[in-house]
């Protein structure tokens, strides 16, 4: 372990050199400053953010895309390192560490949109354009599994029932739950904070940590002034 | 109804109760079940909609306290069977990520036609998000399931496989008791299936 | 693990089917058959009958027909949690669902005490089940002891605490057989041996292996 965890640290920096270098090759024209290092340290945050969030948050298309095409250039490298180079096995396992964020990520995401379809497609429905938490893949997947289950319900049961009554399609819904604990550490000073039902209020310091119900802090992660831990 | 010692709902109940202690793989659909639990709500319905078409003409509320317990024994009814129906389908979706886009026939038996649809509907459409994530470029999700901690595993091969490609162009002989060092990535979905055991 | 029930969760559906206490208070046309041990076909005044949860959650809490007890088991434990001796009490005999059952009933307690005999031993019993998630192994099975939250939240502590001293000791790393596929593998064995035994040739086990 010690060994790879040597590796790992190392890694980082040649990484960094690496991928911004290629990133700069590949888009010249794009005037976009933003390196490829940066682009995994978002990554890394928004994993962890979708992982301890009770919801599903604000997509991260732009940065997955610009990571693929990243790890495909990094291959692409590296097929003429010998595979008992060191460097070849250093950026192989950097690589499958990128894989594994990336996978559980969307995995993640997948679950939620799995669990809580109806709740996200009707939300989704009254979001601006800019607003949108699903990428337009996860979109169509998320209303082909809707129409799946509906169609499944419907052939085994519901057709079989008397009609619905009011309420009864909205009670079927399943939400998350917004007011369940997560741990919460501050990027920024953040003051004024609501932490209570009795509009209690605290002042987070940039690094410090705190337990806190999710809906008070929805608003903190979105604007990225905190993040989960 | 009075002749019988069971209660409203009591039937749809069972149907979750079997299935909750039935371990992860799926048990037979319980048509049986599952066609009671629905004649009992048609049979609770119709009787509901003949009293309170008396109750509006007559204005008679002493029926009232019936119709309100029939209307909620309807409604646990439905409950159970669509969570009956709700639980299966989770374990269905488990089926996709555990044995991949083909399900064993035996298993496959278990399984009422709506259900099969619904398996083949969810695998399609997972693998056509999978294939579209990134603007084409495509990652599979189910594997890299656990963080890695190496490049290369030791396997020991449980049965006869043949032959296997690595990406470099390697043919592996993957032989019964045969033991291998791979490279984790490549191998991780043949351990997953219970072809290869990873070991130390 | 986050209890947080949905329509469909088969949690809540088991609490709900938990059957409660009720005198009845008013002669109820055509309902006789709730009451197993009447063969009237009203139901008749002063009778005390056992009424599933779902029913009488969609009661009015002052409704006009039945009168809802609350169960022994809580005033049982109300002594317990004044003295704060609540961690040797074997809830799960009590009821499997103690907390839940109570948290539905709450309203119906005039008294309104069970809202803090649940909420008391709750806080009274989690830092004891702390304790043991650490130092049981998953071999002993408390099921007596606890309530099903609680022994969910044992489960939870139990699989954290082995996680992190697998962690400490570099253990549990490897890639592990899909835990469907291997239920699936033992079943078709057992399935192969009574095929076996069953009839003289079974045919050639491995010609079974072709559809994964």
């Amino acid at each position: 372990m010690s060994e790879s965890e040597v590796a790992l640290n190392d890694q980082d920096a040649s990484t960094e050199a690496d991928l911004a270098g290629a990133y700069e090759e590949d888009d010249d024209e794009d005037a976009e400053p933003i390196t490829a290092q940066k682009v995994l340290e978002i990554l890394e945050t928004a994993w962890t953010n979708e992982m301890c969030a009770p919801e599903l948050l604000q997509h991260q298309t732009d940065m997955l895309e610009l990571m693929l095409s990243q790890v495909a250039h990094m291959e692409e490298q590296m097929r003429d390192l010998e595979k008992n180079d060191f460097r070849y096995v250093v950026h192989q396992m950097e690589l499958e560490r990128i894989r594994y964020i990336m996978t559980s990520y969307l995995r993640c995401r997948l679950q939620k949109i799995e669990t809580f379809t109806q709740h996200i497609l009707n939300q989704e429905a009254a979001r601006e354009p800019a607003d949108k938490r699903l990428s337009p893949e996860e979109a169509k997947f998320a209303q082909e599994f809707a129409t799946h289950m509906d169609e499944y319900f419907h052939k085994v049961a519901t057709q079989y029932m008397p009609s619905q009554q009011r309420g009864e399609a909205e009670q079927r819904i399943v939400t998350p739950n917004l007011m369940s604990h997560v741990f919460l550490k501050a990027n920024v000073a953040v003051s004024g904070v609501i932490v209570g039902v009795d509009d209690e209020e605290v002042d987070l310091t940039p690094g410090s940590q705190h337990i806190i119900p999710y809906q008070l802090v929805a608003d903190l992660i979105q604007k990225n002034q905190a993040q989960l831990i | 109804m009075s002749s019988s010692n069971k209660m409203f709902g009591d039937k749809a109940f069972d149907l979750l109760k079997d299935l909750k202690r039935s371990s992860q793989t799926i048990p037979a659909f319980d048509d049986d079940g599952v066609r009671q639990v629905l004649e009992e709500i048609k049979a609770i319905f119709e009787e509901n909609v003949a009293q309170a078409s008396n109750y509006n003409s007559s204005g008679d509320r002493s029926l009232w306290p019936l119709l309100n317990y029939r209307h909620a024994a309807l409604q646990r009814n439905k409950r159970c069977l669509l969570a009956y129906l709700y639980e299966r389908m989770q374990r269905i979706k488990a089926m996709r990520w555990e044995f991949g886009p083909i399900v064993p026939d035996d298993i496959k038996q278990s399984l009422c036609e709506p259900e099969v649809q619904l398996f083949n509907n969810y695998s399609k459409s997972l693998a056509s998000y999978m294939r579209s994530v990134g603007d084409g470029q495509g990652i599979d999700l189910t594997s890299n399931l656990r963080p890695p901690k190496s490049l290369y595993i030791e396997v020991r091969c449980v049965e006869d496989y043949g032959k296997f490609e690595l990406d470099d162009g390697e043919v592996v002989h993957l032989k019964k008791n045969s033991q291998h060092y791979m490279p984790r990535a490549q191998v991780e979905t043949l351990v997953r299936q219970g072809i290869l055991q990873h070991i130390a | 693990m986050n209890y947080f029930p949905s329509y469909y969760s088969i949690e809540d559906i088991f609490v709900t089917q938990e059957k409660v206490e009720c005198k009845v208070n008013t002669r109820l046309q055509r309902m006789g058959f709730l009451d197993a041990g009447s063969e009237t076909e009203d139901l008749e005044p002063g009778r005390t009958i056992n009424l599933p949860l779902w029913y009488i959650k969609e009661l009015k809490v002052n409704n006009s027909y039945f009168t809802i007890a609350v169960p022994e088991i809580y005033k049982n434990v109300h002594k317990a949690v004044c003295e704060a001796e609540t961690t040797h009490i074997e809830l799960g005999r009590l009821h499997p669902y103690f907390y839940e059952f109570g948290r539905y009933l709450t309203p119906y307690d005039r008294n309104h005490v069970i809202g803090r005999i649940i909420f008391e031993t709750l806080r009274q019993r989690v830092r004891h089940l702390l304790d043991i998630s650490k130092n049981d192994g998953d071999q002993s099975k408390p099921e007596q002891r606890l309530d099903n939250i609680e022994s969910k939240l044992h489960e939870a502590g139990v699989r954290t605490n082995t996680l992190y001293v697998n962690w400490l000791q570099l253990r549990g790393n490897n890639i592990c057989i899909s835990e469907l596929v291997q239920e699936h593998q033992k079943k078709r064995k057992r399935a192969d041996r009574s095929e076996d035994e069953g009839s003289g040739d079974g045919g050639s086990p491995s010609s079974k292996r072709i559809t994964l």
